[in-house]
């Protein structure tokens, strides 16, 4: 065997090990409440893993990827309640909807590099945030869009009476969001969006169409974000403006991004697995306080930037002298200013 | 025809105190090379100092701008001091960072200061322009607002400090080789960015009712003014702030107010796709 094929043979067994034992918690948990929290993490590191796409392999700090799978689910939504399309027919059509939306609005706003970037997709979920409040005859506005509950097994309407089965849909929902992963990043287009991360000039200097291929990436990164959106609707029957484009929310997958490893194949989904227990025991332990949930984003990314910028998964590569490379927006940029290696 | 004097004159008087909304972000993205996140949470600050210095020492809310000043410098330069400068030095992650620092704020607000919205009471009459009605208090805010930029904008132009604030904005690597301290520079241009956004949530706490969400929605003018204005060009952002003061005030009287901040959006994308460099084209892309 060549290194390359035994790192593959490795990364494969180690994923099929990892698949295994997402099932068997699955099948194991009884308790209703850890079913929700752990499928709520499944559907949602399908979005951290779209951030990753975007921030970790293209360097677009994108605050837009939760606003994307809200889109993705009020799409299927008012597909669903307008003209009965059931929810897994208009899965596709919601997915690529949300894709041809992010592609329009990427188009513009990917001329803008680095945080000015950021600033501009965050413009992009207050406006949402607001278009969704505004046309309430379709959006349900603040009380948001619901789907009728149905106590009958229904394929096509995604209705099932056991919460598990949601469970192992969302886990498909993952599976899917981080295998679209891992074949862009070991493809050719993968290795152009790490060049356009590492130094955008030289990528483009060396003939890498830049706009375009991050246009891609961004839709196909909404793609993603708008399957798990759908599969949430499914899954909780509702989807209101907080969700989708409240600012906690908005944190949610660049939090878990950063958290996981920006950059590292499985670092949306493990900084998920660690959220949201985390954000669902506060909750427990404090009640329900209005506010609490952004205290504790914020607290999570503050200190996560403080202590843990390259994320779990980041310092485990670096530990084991190799793996995937760190995103140059992670290390330091500009080299004149020794400030933070001073102060430490 | 009332209807348009009427949003002239208040769009007037607030675009002076957006454009010190603007300023204090302006500063910061200039010498640190920030889009300072958690600008709206230093504005709301602001208001809250004034609000509750005034329940309990009943001072005047326009000296008490000057203490918001004060008192947001000096969480501006705590928060560079004791967090900021131990992070990565990329500015994408200190902006998330501040992203962060943000959430906190508004949380804690709310937390400890509930969900009631808040006002501080200066009504100084009215004036009349003719038929139209003039809040005496917007013209003192507005006052102070433009004496408040003028200083700053001065104190740029004139001093030794502000020059090399200027320089660092225009070439960093020189200026290091010139043998200016950054560091410190980068420091004073934090607590004066954060004591100026103080300042303006003073300013406006006199007249506009706020609540511990409201950092955000001033958070996201001043970001416009400042895309707008082209980033880092700060008398772009002036003539960006009566720009912004007047599509608010259009969108709000014409349309809906609960459509401005798409109308922010649409004008910051059009700005970027057909001047990347703000309206002025000195900015930095």
């Amino acid at each position: 065997m060549t290194v390359a094929s035994k790192r593959l043979f490795r990364q494969i067994a180690l994923v099929a090990a990892g698949l295994a034992g997402v099932v068997a918690v699955g099948l194991a948990i009884q308790q209703p409440f850890w079913i929700r929290v752990l499928t709520l993490a499944l559907l949602f590191s399908a979005v951290a893993q779209s951030w990753n796409l975007m921030a970790g392999y293209a360097g677009q700090w994108s605050l837009a990827q939760l606003a994307f799978f809200g889109v993705g689910a009020y799409v299927a939504g008012i597909m669903q309640q307008e003209a009965g399309i059931p929810l897994l027919v208009g899965l596709v059509p919601a997915m690529a909807v949300t894709a041809a939306f992010a592609a329009g609005v990427g188009y513009a706003m990917l001329r803008l590099r680095g945080h000015y970037f950021a600033v501009v997709t965050f413009f992009l979920v207050v406006s949402l945030f607001e278009l969704v409040r505004y046309f309430s005859d379709y959006t349900g506005g603040q009380y948001g869009l619901n789907i009728p509950f149905s106590a009958d097994v229904d394929v096509l309407g995604l209705q099932f009476p056991n919460i598990k089965t949601y469970y192992f849909l969302a886990l498909a929902v993952a599976t899917v969001a981080t295998g679209t992963l891992w074949v862009i990043a070991r493809s050719q287009f993968g290795l152009k969006l790490r060049a356009i991360r590492d130094d955008q000039d030289a990528a483009a200097a060396l003939g890498v169409r830049v706009l375009k291929l991050k246009v891609i990436a961004m839709a196909i990164s909404a793609a993603m974000a708008a399957m798990a959106g759908v599969f949430y609707l499914a899954t909780y029957k509702l989807m209101d403006s907080d969700t989708a484009f409240g600012v906690h929310a908005t944190l949610d997958p660049v939090v878990a991004g950063i958290l996981g490893g920006a950059g590292q194949l499985m670092g949306g989904v493990l900084g998920e697995a660690v959220l949201q227990p985390v954000v669902a025991q506060v909750n427990t332990v404090a009640g329900s306080i209005p506010g609490l949930a952004s205290l504790v984003y914020g607290l999570i990314l503050m200190l996560v930037i403080l202590f843990l910028p390259k994320g779990i998964l980041g310092v485990i590569a670096k530990r084991r002298g190799h793996g995937e490379s760190t995103p140059a927006s992670v290390k330091a940029e500009q080299a004149p200013d020794t400030e933070g290696a001073m102060a430490r | 025809m009332d209807i348009l004097a009427n949003v002239l004159v208040s769009s007037v008087l607030l675009a002076g105190v957006y454009f010190v909304l603007s300023l204090g972000l302006n500063i910061i993205l200039g010498v640190l090379d920030i889009v300072n996140f958690a600008h709206g949470a230093m504005i709301i600050l602001g208001s809250y100092s004034t609000f509750y210095l005034n329940q309990y020492l009943g001072w005047d809310p326009f000296v008490l701008v000057l203490v918001d000043m004060i008192v947001v410098g000096a969480i501006g330069a705590l928060l560079y001091v004791a967090y900021l400068r131990f992070t990565v030095n990329s500015p994408l992650v200190r902006m998330f960072a501040l992203i962060g620092f943000s959430s906190v704020v508004a949380a804690l607000l709310l937390i400890f200061s509930g969900s009631n919205f808040r006002t501080v009471h200066a009504d100084f009459g009215r004036w009349y322009l003719g038929s139209i009605p003039i809040p005496v208090t917007q013209v003192i805010a507005f006052v102070f607002a433009v004496a408040l930029g003028t200083a700053t904008v001065l104190l740029l132009n004139r001093t030794r400090v502000g020059k090399a604030v200027q320089a660092v904005t225009d070439d960093r690597t020189a200026v290091q080789l010139l043998g200016i301290n950054d560091r410190a520079l980068s420091l004073l241009a934090f607590t004066v960015g954060a004591a100026l956004a103080g300042a303006a949530g003073g300013i406006i706490a006199t007249y506009i009712t706020f609540g511990s969400e409201s950092g955000l929605a001033f958070a996201i003018i001043a970001f416009a003014i400042v895309i707008i204005g082209g980033l880092g060009d700060i008398w772009g952002g002036a003539i960006a702030s009566v720009l912004v003061a007047l599509v608010l005030s259009a969108v709000t009287v014409y349309l809906s107010s609960a459509l401005t901040n798409t109308a922010l959006f649409l004008l910051v994308l059009l700005v970027l796709l057909v001047r990347p460099r703000g309206i002025l084209g000195k900015g930095r892309v």
